[in-house]
């Protein structure tokens, strides 16, 4: 059975890896950035810069800004994206949270909270994997914080040197009545980093092209993962805040091969002052993990599209650096 | 990092890496995440290499990659974050036998629980013995085995061909 599996997976894998962007040059400077830092004992963007000059590392492309330049500002900074060139594949590559704690992630955490302990028939829990809560309701002192991750581009696997802040805080929202929690996520990206609305990857539809956040609206049927039969179905409305901000209200009927139906909701808002905010509600899963049988008739969000903006525009403004 | 040393770092990510990239992947389903996870296992082997045994580095890399995958999915998040943000890479269905293949064992694979997929996988397709399978995982062999065993059988039933699945496997 061990050449067995072992042959077919690799046959497998031949035919469905795509190209890696890890060279042992990038994953070297990476790792000297990484050693330096913790000789400092420094961390976040400091460090980061530092540990860049120091190296001679973060090459930024042409018309992106530094991101300290702007540390002490008040104004939000630009990152605007790099010139797409024709025949050239880009990639985000999402970075894992760096920084835990600054001004931006605190006063987001503290405008969130309220904000979610005010939601009517619901209790913001602990999930794990095994689809059980855990613990007690969470409360303002457990209540996940928002952190904050550095995202790049690659074109065709190679660094082009552009970075972006994101902000991001995720927890499970539990609906009386239902089985299983939602999924509550909100993110923020700074101005110029993204184009407002949803498009899809040209070569992939199921997938949002590299400088949006979300598919395109309307029908799509795709296969996930070698298995065709997928439908998925996206409502769109554009909207103006009160404020003059830009709208956008997402709703996405999921079904599986099978006819397993899974909803999402989603809201993003370009403010003022240029940034996005993300914000979306994920129903609970109609299956216990590896099953095929719905145990819950209705899975969707608990929150209206129409609440998911008010929620969206009574968060802050913050400066994302 | 001396210059030798560093020399022997970029030699075992040029021969090792991507091994590990499609460790992570079986691990996980998901490229996206398999690159992240790889990229981070392999800075931080950087900043560990002076003090890891040569021999010891490949097992190490692919303990911090089990370890951060078990976490993702115990978080359980990043299978629906990608839906939303980035829709998972979608393959292309049957066209000859070769792909249907594919799609059979890999998804019989991936419908294994987390810790069940990784010890299939270090165990069926790294080749790896008992003994060393369990520190990856951070278990005792007796864990290793029932989690080979009961993936074993989980395999046998979701596979529709019949493959000559028994659990007399890799060395030990």
């Amino acid at each position: 059975m061990t050449d067995f599996i072992r042959d077919a997976l690799d046959r497998q894998l031949d035919a469905a890896a795509p190209p890696s962007g890890l060279t042992s040059g990038g994953l070297t400077h990476l790792g000297r950035r990484r050693v330096l830092r913790k000789r400092l004992g420094l961390t976040g963007v400091t460090a980061v810069l530092l540990a860049a000059a120091v190296t001679g590392g973060l090459a930024l492309a042409p018309g992106t800004p530094d991101p300290g330049v702007h540390a002490a500002t008040t104004t939000q900074a630009d990152y605007p994206l790099p010139v797409p060139q024709p025949g050239v594949e880009y990639r985000w590559q999402p970075g894992n949270s760096d920084i835990t704690e600054n001004q931006a992630t605190r006063e987001l955490s503290a405008a969130l909270w309220p904000l979610i302990d005010a939601v009517p028939n619901a209790t913001p829990v602990a999930y794990d994997s095994n689809g059980q809560v855990v613990g007690a309701p969470l409360t303002a002192s457990t209540f996940p914080s928002f952190t904050r991750r550095t995202d790049r581009i690659d074109a065709d696997g190679v660094p082009t040197g552009y970075e972006r802040p994101v902000y991001t805080q995720f927890h499970w929202l539990k609906f009386d009545g239902m089985i299983r929690p939602d999924v509550f996520s909100v993110s923020y990206r700074p101005k110029g980093s993204y184009e407002f609305g949803g498009a899809s990857d040209p070569d992939n539809p199921t997938m949002p092209d590299w400088r949006h956040v979300a598919e395109s609206c309307g029908h799509m049927e795709y296969a996930f993962r070698g298995e065709p039969g997928w439908v998925s179905d996206t409502t769109c409305a554009e909207l103006t805040g009160p404020g003059g901000e830009r709208i956008m209200t997402m709703g996405q009927t999921t079904v599986a091969p099978g006819g397993i139906t899974s909803y999402s909701r989603s809201v993003m808002i370009q403010t003022p002052d240029g940034n996005l905010r993300l914000v979306q509600d994920f129903g609970p899963t109609p299956t216990v993990y590896g099953s095929d049988t719905p145990d819950i008739a209705d899975p969707r969000p608990g929150l209206s599209l129409e609440r998911l903006t008010e929620l969206a525009l009574a968060l802050p403004a913050v400066i994302l650096q | 990092m001396r210059a030798d040393r560093e020399a022997e770092y970029r030699d075992f990510v040029t021969t090792r890496g991507e091994r590990l990239r499609r460790y992570a992947y079986l691990c996980c389903g998901d490229w996206h995440l398999a690159e992240d996870v790889t990229q981070n296992a392999l800075v931080r082997l950087y900043a560990a290499w002076g003090r890891a045994r040569k021999e010891s580095v490949d097992a190490y890399a692919r303990r911090i990659i089990t370890n951060a995958l078990i976490d993702e999915r115990r978080r359980g998040w990043f299978r629906r974050e990608r839906v939303a943000e980035t829709l998972p890479d979608a393959v292309t269905a049957h066209h000859d036998d070769g792909r249907a293949e594919r799609l059979t064992l890999l998804d019989a694979v991936f419908r294994l629980t987390p810790k069940q997929r990784a010890a299939v996988v270090l165990r069926y397709w790294e080749d790896l013995p008992i003994e060393q399978t369990a520190r990856i995982l951070n278990c005792s062999t007796g864990a290793v085995k029932g989690l080979t065993t009961r993936g074993l059988d989980t395999l046998r039933g979701l596979l529709t061909d019949e493959v000559p699945l028994t659990d007399q496997g890799a060395t030990s």
